[in-house]
């Protein structure tokens, strides 16, 4: 179960390659960096080799965006979310027989998330906007200011226990 | 892990957001527009926190026992909120706590009411193990990010050190308590030992009378027997770690020998005091009785070695905690210079046993100079416990592989010197 955030690793990594119509190019060589990444944070359960690997796929999504395949790129990015969340399950503590249940259940709110996410980004794709300069700044500072107020209220939950007080047992 | 989870993707978000209005790239815009969408749906669940609704109660049987005892802990995750979790529940075990058989990790999916329970069955060595959380991994139905928190539910398993039967033994100190007790007095009075006899008073019972010797002296005398009271005893445990040189098997030995004597000289009536000397000084104040015997047997649990410039030497051994004339008892495996503490604490009129427990075997030591120094050192040693022998202590050199009861047995006579 630890190879379905390769696999989708992997085939994020294609789409984006495949947008392009399977370029040759050698540089193209480094679309399998993501992968050659995770297997190296499965093996070693690095985080940090998690997160760089993400990196790199959002990174190959964005090349696929930017030649011109926005579609194949917002598929591509969909997979690299969808792996990303289940990047989870290689680090799974519990017992191996409930993998497989927790890992298609959280597959498939993943993949719905995902598969939203891109008909949105397809979506807003088909509209054309024209903004002024002074609008977009305008834009620019209240996205900032969202971001900063949400960054704010995110940090102060700290994540901490919210169970009921619980009893000890008779000593 | 979710935090830092969100906080890339957001770092990602915002990267997007500015190379794509900076630049004018729609197509990063629109690319951000997924990732915003994920990393709002990864903040909603986070934001949601640990699930409410979980309860954990920890169960401990028995929660305290002699070392030995197989200890069963129980801890019971239950859910009592109106949502399904998916729940992984790890045990906390305390340090030094090895788990002979059971779960200390398990999941399950737990709907409203329904209990996840992780059972394990341990032996642990004495000292006292707390609990205090069990750490819960909780996810939603369909949720891949996990939300994770420590539940309390604390509980405790006290581990008293093993107290072993033994025969008899008599605390003589050379002051009695006014209280009745099972130390011989050397004056008569009450008892059962025959002490001598004395001219008869008059109003004393005429079956007092102690006819033969009346018969040969021609007076009317009676019979007198020694009286027994209570004494003073200290105890004093070592817990210096250079005396026992590293070695922890022969401190639980050590410890073991003073619960023994503890509980022993409490059974017999004495007032009993607690020293923990080495690193700290530990006191429990003299007391009789079954709760003081618990409170010390709980005290001897906690004892750990330890180390300190001050108390480094018996020299500082706080004498006026102890009355004078009571009988202290040292269980120490002594250090170089002691001696000279102990012969102190006979000139100034207590009578004091040293218990020595001696770890079992010598070491192996290979060449040359190993031999020469294990040489040295036993001549040293040989040295220190004649001197110790000399100053007029009681020395009781107990082989640990052997029962304390043939040592004190073996040795009787010069305890009851």
């Amino acid at each position: 179960m630890a190879l379905v955030p390769l696999l989708l690793a992997l085939a994020s990594a294609l789409l984006a390659w495949a947008g392009q119509g399977f370029p040759l190019d050698p540089r193209w060589a480094l679309a399998a960096l993501p992968l050659a990444l995770w297997t190296g944070a499965a093996l070693r359960r690095a985080r940090v080799l998690l997160q760089l690997g993400f990196l790199s796929l959002v990174a190959l999504a964005c090349v696929s965006a930017l030649a011109g395949a926005l579609a194949t790129g917002l598929g591509a990015l969909a997979l690299a979310l969808m792996a990303w969340d289940s990047a989870d399950l290689l680090h799974w503590q519990g017992e191996k027989r409930e993998l497989g249940r927790v890992a298609s259940r959280g597959l498939g709110r993943s993949a719905l998330v995902a598969g939203i996410g891109w008909g949105l980004g397809w979506a807003s794709s088909r509209l054309r906007l024209t903004l002024p300069f002074w609008g977009l700044l305008g834009l620019l500072v209240l996205v900032w200011l969202a971001l900063w107020a949400w960054s704010r209220a995110v940090q102060g939950r700290g994540g901490e226990a919210k169970g009921n007080r619980s009893e000890s047992g008779p000593m | 892990m979710t935090l830092r989870k969100i906080r890339l993707e957001f770092s990602v978000f915002v990267v997007l957001l500015l190379i794509g209005l900076a630049l004018r790239f729609p197509s990063l815009l629109i690319l951000a527009i997924p990732l915003g969408w994920h990393l709002a749906w990864s903040a909603s669940l986070f934001a949601k926190g640990f699930p409410g609704g979980l309860q954990a109660v920890r169960q401990v049987a028995p929660s305290r026992g002699p070392e030995g005892t197989l200890f069963a802990v129980t801890v019971e995750v239950k859910n009592t909120g109106t949502r399904t979790l998916e729940i992984f529940a790890q045990e906390r075990i305390p340090p030094g706590l090895e788990v002979l058989e059971g779960k200390t990790a398990d999941t399950a999916v737990l709907r409203p009411g329904e209990v996840l329970t992780l059972s394990y069955r341990a032996r642990p060595s004495r000292g006292v193990y707390r609990f205090s959380t069990v750490r819960v991994e909780a996810r939603e139905a369909l949720g891949i990010a996990p939300a994770s928190g420590e539940l309390p539910c604390p509980g405790q398993i006290l581990v008293l050190p093993r107290v072993e039967p033994f025969l008899s033994l008599e605390a003589r100190a050379r002051r009695a308590l006014p209280i009745p007790g099972t130390a011989r007095s050397r004056r008569g009075g009450l008892g059962v030992e025959f002490y001598g006899v004395r001219e008869f008073r008059p109003g004393e019972a005429p079956r007092k009378l102690a006819w033969k010797a009346m018969a040969r002296r021609d007076e009317p005398v009676v019979v007198e027997f020694e009286e027994e009271r209570a004494t003073e005893v200290a105890l004093v445990l070592d817990t210096r770690r250079r005396a026992y040189r590293g070695n922890t098997a022969l401190f639980g030995d050590a410890v073991r020998a003073a619960a023994t004597l503890a509980h022993h000289f409490l059974r017999q009536g004495h007032r009993v005091g607690l020293l923990q000397y080495g690193h700290i000084l530990d006191w429990v104040f003299p007391g009789y009785g079954r709760r003081h015997a618990d409170r010390i047997l709980r005290e001897l649990a906690r004892a750990q070695l330890g180390e300190s410039e001050v108390f480094a030497e018996l020299a500082h051994l706080p004498t006026r905690l102890f009355p004078v004339g009571s009988l202290l008892v040292i269980v120490s495996p002594l250090v170089l210079g002691d001696e000279e503490a102990l012969g102190r604490l006979v000139a100034r009129g207590y009578r004091v046993w040293v218990i020595l427990p001696e770890g079992s075997g010598a070491l192996a030591v290979e060449g040359r100079e190993a031999v020469w120094a294990q040489r040295i050192m036993d001549l040293e040693r040989a040295v220190l416990l004649r001197r110790v022998r000399r100053s007029g202590v009681v020395l009781l050199v107990w082989p640990v592989e052997r029962p304390l009861s043939v040592a004190l047995r073996r040795a009787r006579r010069a305890l009851w010197r």
